[in-house]
C-alpha cells in the first residue's frame, strides 16, 4: 500500500508501507513506475492537513509524559516523508515518575503501539541526534527504544548516515559523491571548507546534533509550572471516579499554592483517554483561589460534556494563571456575618458566569454624569478593576458618601426612572403649545392620553466631553424632559429634542422651524 | 402544675451567677455556629410591608424563608417592577444593619432592548445601590430559574428575583424549597401572563399602577392580593394602595385624591432642574 500525492511531473508515492517497501518501493517514485513493479499496489490520497492534525493531536496525547510536547513542523522532514514526522518530548525531570527513562520509552511505546501507530522512540542529550537515532538508528531489537546515555551522543551518531543530519536532499548527495557517508567522516573536517561548499545549514545541524548550538523546541501548549498529575493503573470511566481525582489533584494542587501564597485565576483540566484522545476542561475564577470545595463546584458542570471514551488513564490540572493570594486574617469583630457573606459572593458569581457566559453578571454603577445613560452603568461584576481600565473616558466612579461621610445628594432633579432604554424610542407625540408637556402620545401603537406631567428638565449635552468644533450649534442636543403619567397611571420619562425658539441675531435670517421629535426613554415604578 | 412553674422560676432565679455567664456565652457561641448555616445575618421575622398589610398577613408580614410572585397586567411593567424592587429594597436593607446585604436580579439579556435597562440611579430610590444589586443577564427562562436557584443557594445573598414569562408548578415547587431551606425570599416577577396558573409560592400580588398621582415622587401601586397561603378568605377581596416613600412602603387608601390636573407649570428658569415638592408650591 502506498499514501499517493499530485506533485509536478505526475503522481507520486508520498509514504509506503513495509510491504511495499520490501518489494522496492519507495517515496517519490511516479505511481505508474510503482504499478509497474508491483501492479496490485493500493494507493491512498494523502492529505498533508490531517496529517498534521493527527500530529498535533499525538502530541497532545504526549502531555501525559510531560508538559514539553511539541509536533515537528512539517517543513523538517526535509529527507521526504518515509522519515517520517515526529514528536519532541521534552522529558527532563519527569522520567522518576515513571521509574525511570527507559520506562517511560516502554510505556510510551506499548501505548502508542495500542492506538495503531508505527513508531520509533529514541532519547539523546540533543534533539538533533534524538532525531536522527529515531529514524537511521540501528537497535537491537526493532521496537526497542534507543536510549543514549548522557554524553554518549556523539558514539551514537558516528555510524549513522549524513541524512540522520537533517539535511536536504541536495546536500546529502552532495556529501555522498565526496565520499562522506557517516556523520562521524564530518567529525574532524575543516569547517570553512564544508560550509563554502554546502552552507552554512550542514554546520548548523552537526552542531546541533551534537550539542554545541542550543535548539530550544517550543512546546505546543503553554508551560505552566503549577500542574498536578494523577495516573490510574486501570482506566476509569465514570464520572464520579473523574470527580474523585480531580478533588486529590486539587487538593494537591492547594497545597502547592499555598505554600507559596497564591491563588489561582484559572485551571485545566486534562484528561487522557485510553483511545488516545484528549478531553480538557477550563474554568476561570473572579479571584485568586485555592478552595478545593468551589474549584470543583465550577468544574462539575463541565465534567459531564467531557467525553471519556472507553475510560481515562491519566488526568492533570494545570493552573495557568496564578495570582498572589495571602492568607486571610478572620476578622474577629462582630461582622463575622458580614465577611462571611462577601467571601460567598466571589463563587456564586463565577458558578454563575460559568454556565452563563462572560458578562452576564454585571453592577449597576453610578457615575457623576448629568446625561441619563451616562449616569449608570453596567459593569462586569468580575472585573474590580473596570474603572481604571476605561481611565479618563468615564466619568468617576460615584462614591455613594461624600468625603466627609455624609450619603451623596439625590440625583439632580430628583426621581430618575426604574427601566431605561438604551436606545431611546421615537413616539408620536403632540403638545398643545410648542415648548409644552405633550398631551397624548402614540409608542407601540398605543395611544396613552397625558393626565399629569412634569417638567421639563432641561440636561444639555456634556460640552466637556463633545468633540464636535466649537462654534457648532449643538442646542438640537439639549432635551427637555417631562415625567408623564397617563390615563392608567403608567408614568414615562419622555424627552423632546432640542431647543424650540433659537435666539436669533436681529437681522439674521431666522433658521428653519424645526419639527420637535419626542422620545420615550425610561419608565418610572 | 403550677407549683412546678413556680418551683422552675425560682430555680431560674437562684442561678448563680457562674450559671448565667455560661448561658450568655453559650447563646452567643450558638449565634456564631449558626453563621456557616445560615449566613448569619439572615432573621426569621417576616419582612414587614406596612400596618394594614401585615395585619392581613399570615405571618405578620412578608415571609421570609418563601416564594412570592409579583404579576403585572401587560403594559404595567413600571408598577410590578416598582413593587418587586420596593420588596427587595426592605430585604436588602434589613440586613445591611448588619454589613452587605446583596440581591440578585435575574433577567433576559434582550429584556433590556425590549423594555428598558435596569436604570442604577432609579434603583437607587428602593435602596438597591450599586453595592447591593446584582444583576444577572440569561439567555432563557430556564437560566434564570436556574440562577435563582444557585443563588438560594449562596449562602451571599438576602434576596432573589427572577423576570421570567412563565413558571411551571415544578419549577415554582423548586425555588419554595429552595428559599425555605435558605430562609431568604425568592421573588418572581411576570408580565403578561396568566395570573391563575397553578404555583407554590406563598404569595402572589397583582400590581397596578395608582392613577391621579398627585405630584411629588412617592411610587404609588394597587396591589391585590390574588393568593396567600394561610390567609382567610376576605383578605384576597381587599385591594390595597401603598406607596414607597422614605425607603419604606405606606399604606395610602385613606389619602385624598386630588384633582386631576394637567401639568404642573415650569419652574423659575434658574430651578428648572428642581421640581415642586407639594403641589400646591407650583409657580
Amino acid at each position: 500500500m502506498a499514501v499517493v500525492m499530485a506533485s509536478h511531473g505526475g503522481i507520486r508515492l508520498a509514504a509506503v508501507n513495509p510491504a511495499a517497501a520490501t518489494a522496492g518501493l519507495e517515496p517519490g517514485l511516479t505511481l505508474a513506475a510503482a504499478r509497474a513493479v508491483l501492479p496490485g499496489l493500493e494507493t491512498v490520497e494523502a492529505d498533508p492537513h490531517r496529517d498534521a492534525e493527527t500530529l498535533s493531536r499525538i502530541a497532545d496525547w504526549c502531555g501525559r509524559y510531560t508538559p514539553w510536547t511539541s509536533p515537528e513542523p512539517l517543513g523538517l522532514s526535509v529527507n521526504g516523508a518515509a522519515n517520517g514526522s515526529g514528536v519532541w518530548l521534552d522529558i527532563t525531570g519527569c522520567a522518576h515518575l515513571f521509574d525511570g527513562e527507559g520506562a517511560l520509552l516502554k510505556d510510551l511505546l506499548r501505548n502508542i503501539k495500542r492506538q495503531g501507530f508505527h513508531a520509533r522512540v529514541a532519547l539523546a542529550d540533543t534533539p538533533g541526534a534524538a532525531w536522527a537515532l529515531a529514524r537511521f538508528g540501528v537497535s537491537k531489537k526493532p521496537g526497542e527504544p534507543e536510549i543514549v546515555t548522557p554524553g554518549g551522543h556523539r558514539l551514537a551518531l558516528k555510524v549513522l548516515p549524513v541524512a540522520a543530519l537533517r539535511l536536504a536532499t541536495t546536500v546529502v548527495d552532495g556529501l555522498d559523491r565526496l565520499g562522506l557517508r557517516r556523520i562521524g567522516d564530518l567529525y574532524d573536517l575543516p569547517r570553512a571548507p564544508l560550509v563554502a561548499r554546502f552552507g552554512q545549514d550542514l554546520a548548523l545541524r552537526l552542531d546541533q546534533a551534537l550539542g554545541r548550538v542550543a535548539e530550544p523546541v517550543s512546546p505546543r501548549s503553554s508551560i505552566t509550572p503549577y500542574r498536578v498529575r494523577l495516573s490510574f493503573p486501570e482506566a476509569i470511566g465514570h464520572l464520579d471516579d473523574v470527580a474523585a481525582g480531580l478533588h486529590r489533584l486539587l487538593d494537591r494542587l492547594r497545597q502547592r499554592l499555598a505554600d507559596e501564597r497564591l491563588g489561582l485565576r484559572r485551571a485545566e483540566l486534562t484528561l487522557y483517554r485510553v483511545d488516545g484522545g484528549v478531553a480538557r476542561a477550563v474554568v476561570g475564577t473572579s479571584r485568586p483561589v485555592r478552595d478545593v470545595a468551589h474549584i470543583a463546584r465550577l468544574f462539575a458542570d463541565r465534567l459531564d460534556k467531557l467525553d471519556l471514551g472507553f475510560g481515562v488513564e491519566v488526568m492533570t490540572i494545570a493552573a495557568p494563571v496564578v495570582e498572589a493570594m495571602d492568607a486571610t486574617q478572620v476578622n474577629l469583630s462582630h461582622d463575622l456575618a458580614a465577611d462571611e457573606q462577601t467571601a460567598q459572593l466571589g463563587p456564586l458569581i463565577d458558578r454563575l458566569e460559568m454556565r452563563l457566559g462572560r458578562g452576564s453578571v454585571v453592577r449597576l454603577e453610578s457615575r457623576a454624569s448629568h446625561v441619563p445613560e451616562r449616569a449608570g452603568l453596567a459593569v462586569s461584576a468580575l472585573d474590580n478593576r473596570a474603572d481604571l481600565r476605561h481611565g479618563q473616558d468615564m466619568a468617576p466612579a460615584l462614591d455613594h458618601q461624600t468625603t466627609d461621610g455624609r450619603p451623596m445628594p439625590a440625583a439632580p432633579g430628583g426621581a430618575r426612572p426604574l427601566r431605561l432604554f438604551p436606545q431611546p424610542q421615537v413616539i408620536d407625540a403632540m403638545a398643545e403649545v410648542p415648548d409644552g408637556p405633550p398631551v397624548m402620545f402614540r409608542w407601540r401603537r398605543l395611544l396613552h392620553k397625558v393626565i399629569h406631567a412634569e417638567g421639563p428638565e432641561r440636561i444639555a449635552p456634556e460640552w466637556w466631553r463633545d468633540t464636535a468644533p466649537p462654534g457648532e450649534d449643538r442646542s438640537h442636543l439639549t432635551r427637555d424632559y417631562y415625567r408623564i403619567e397617563d390615563t392608567d397611571g403608567h408614568r414615562f420619562w419622555l424627552y423632546r429634542e432640542g431647543l424650540y425658539d433659537l435666539p436669533t441675531m436681529p437681522g439674521a435670517v431666522p433658521p428653519p422651524p424645526r419639527v420637535p421629535r419626542w422620545f420615550l426613554h425610561g419608565v418610572f415604578a | 402544675m403550677a407549683s412546678e412553674v413556680k418551683a422552675i422560676q425560682k430555680v431560674d432565679e437562684d442561678l448563680p451567677l457562674k450559671d448565667q455567664v455560661l448561658a450568655t456565652l453559650r447563646a452567643k457561641i450558638g449565634a456564631i455556629e449558626k453563621v456557616g448555616k445560615l449566613g448569619g445575618a439572615v432573621s426569621t421575622t417576616p419582612l414587614a410591608l406596612t400596618p394594614d398589610l401585615d395585619a392581613i398577613l399570615p405571618d405578620g408580614g412578608l415571609a421570609r424563608g418563601a416564594l412570592h410572585e409579583v404579576v403585572g397586567p401587560p403594559g404595567a411593567q413600571g408598577a410590578a417592577a416598582g413593587f418587586a424592587a420596593a420588596l427587595m429594597g426592605l430585604a436588602a436593607k434589613d440586613i445591611s444593619d448588619s454589613g452587605g446585604g446583596v440581591v440578585l436580579w435575574c433577567r433576559r439579556h434582550y429584556d433590556g432592548q425590549e423594555n428598558g435597562e435596569l436604570y442604577g440611579p432609579g434603583l437607587a430610590a428602593f435602596g438597591l445601590g450599586p453595592e447591593r444589586l446584582l444583576e444577572v443577564r440569561a439567555g432563557r427562562d430556564h437560566d434564570i430559574l436556574w440562577a435563582l436557584e444557585e443563588g438560594l443557594q449562596s449562602t451571599a445573598l438576602c434576596a432573589v428575583l427572577g423576570e421570567v414569562s412563565d413558571l411551571s408548578f415544578t419549577a415554582s415547587r423548586r425555588l419554595q424549597l429552595a428559599a425555605e431551606a435558605r430562609g431568604v425570599p425568592a421573588l418572581v416577577l411576570r408580565h403578561n401572563s396568566q395570573s391563575h396558573a397553578v404555583s407554590a409560592a406563598q404569595t402572589r400580588w397583582k400590581v397596578t399602577p395608582a392613577t391621579n398621582v398627585t405630584a411629588g415622587y412617592d411610587m404609588r401601586w394597587k396591589l391585590n392580593l390574588l393568593r396567600c397561603r394561610g390567609a382567610t378568605a376576605d383578605s384576597q377581596l381587599e385591594d390595597w394602595q401603598v406607596e414607597w416613600r422614605d425607603g419604606r412602603l405606606h399604606d395610602s387608601r385613606n389619602r385624598i385624591r386630588t384633582a386631576p390636573r394637567r401639568f404642573t407649570v415650569a419652574a423659575e428658569a434658574g430651578q428648572r432642574s428642581r421640581y415642586p415638592t407639594e403641589p400646591g408650591l407650583a409657580v
